[in-house]
């Protein structure tokens, strides 16, 4: 239960992060379920073999349990739909085809080192509930920018790797910045303030 | 009443939490919150899920 109620706020706070259409009718529950079933048709190729192994893994072990096969991989794949809402926000501002642009979303992910960043913004420990404040306006804001910036590699056509090769030496000096991170936990939350506008200067 | 079902289902500090992080209403984050629990047949879920007493552990329930 815990699971799917995770991937539900998941969802509700990318929904206005990205400022995605959101209407309580008929409508709108078939929009976002055609695109959910896209992305759900398309979890093999997406998945790293290692990541589509364990979910089904997960999957049969739900079976066992009594589960329908179709709502067991529905169950196990739960965990990766906070990926699903930024690549339709990129569909529908690029037009670009949903497969494309889930591939896209999962290298930046990768190249950007977003899971390091994430999890060194988990183990920070806030002062005063102004830094816990701060911390959650960071984590959003850094998954804002790398949507965004994956958006631009999709615009530009030519692939990830082409786009952070012509922006090389911004995207060392961020990256060089989270290997400071990772050296020495900072104390304050200025480290990932600055590291932030290094991300967001790749794209300038 | 439905606001009663979202923090039956999803807990009493999730739409504050949500309205902190994403700066939506209370409406806009129930809106959004009942949306996509029909979009993942959320209902249809948490009955198969209660219904597998004594075949699945508490802990994974």
């Amino acid at each position: 239960m815990q699971v799917l109620e995770r991937a539900l706020a998941g969802l509700c706070r990318q929904v206005f992060e990205q400022a995605l259409p959101m209407r309580l009718d008929n409508y709108c529950v078939k929009d976002y379920r055609q695109r959910l079933t896209t992305f759900r048709t398309h979890f093999k190729e997406l998945l790293p073999k290692a990541e589509w192994q364990l979910c089904k893994d997960a999957a049969a072990v739900l079976e066992k349990e009594g589960f329908s096969d179709e709502m067991a991989l529905e169950m196990a794949g739960f965990r990766y739909l906070p990926g699903f809402l930024p690549a339709v926000y990129i569909v529908e501002a690029t037009g670009a085809d949903l497969l494309e642009v889930t591939t896209a979303v999962g290298e930046m992910r990768l190249r950007l080192k977003l899971s390091q960043v994430m999890e060194s913004l988990n183990e920070y420990m806030p002062h005063d509930r102004w830094d816990r404040a701060a911390l959650v306006s960071l984590r959003s804001a850094f998954i804002k920018q790398a949507i965004k910036l994956t958006k631009s590699v999709v615009a530009e056509g030519k692939g990830t790797s082409a786009f952070l090769s012509a922006r090389r030496q911004r995207l060392d000096h961020y990256l060089g910045l989270i290997e400071t991170l990772r050296s020495a936990p900072p104390a304050s939350t200025s480290l990932y303030v600055v590291l932030l506008r290094a991300l967001e200067a790749v794209e300038d | 009443m439905i606001t009663n079902r979202v923090v039956d289902q999803a807990g009493c500090a999730f739409l504050s939490t949500l309205a902190q992080q994403s700066g939506a209403t209370i409406i806009e984050g129930v809106t959004a919150y009942l949306v996509f629990d029909e979009v993942l047949n959320g209902a249809a879920i948490r009955e198969q899920v209660a219904a597998a007493d004594n075949k699945m552990s508490s802990t994974r329930q």
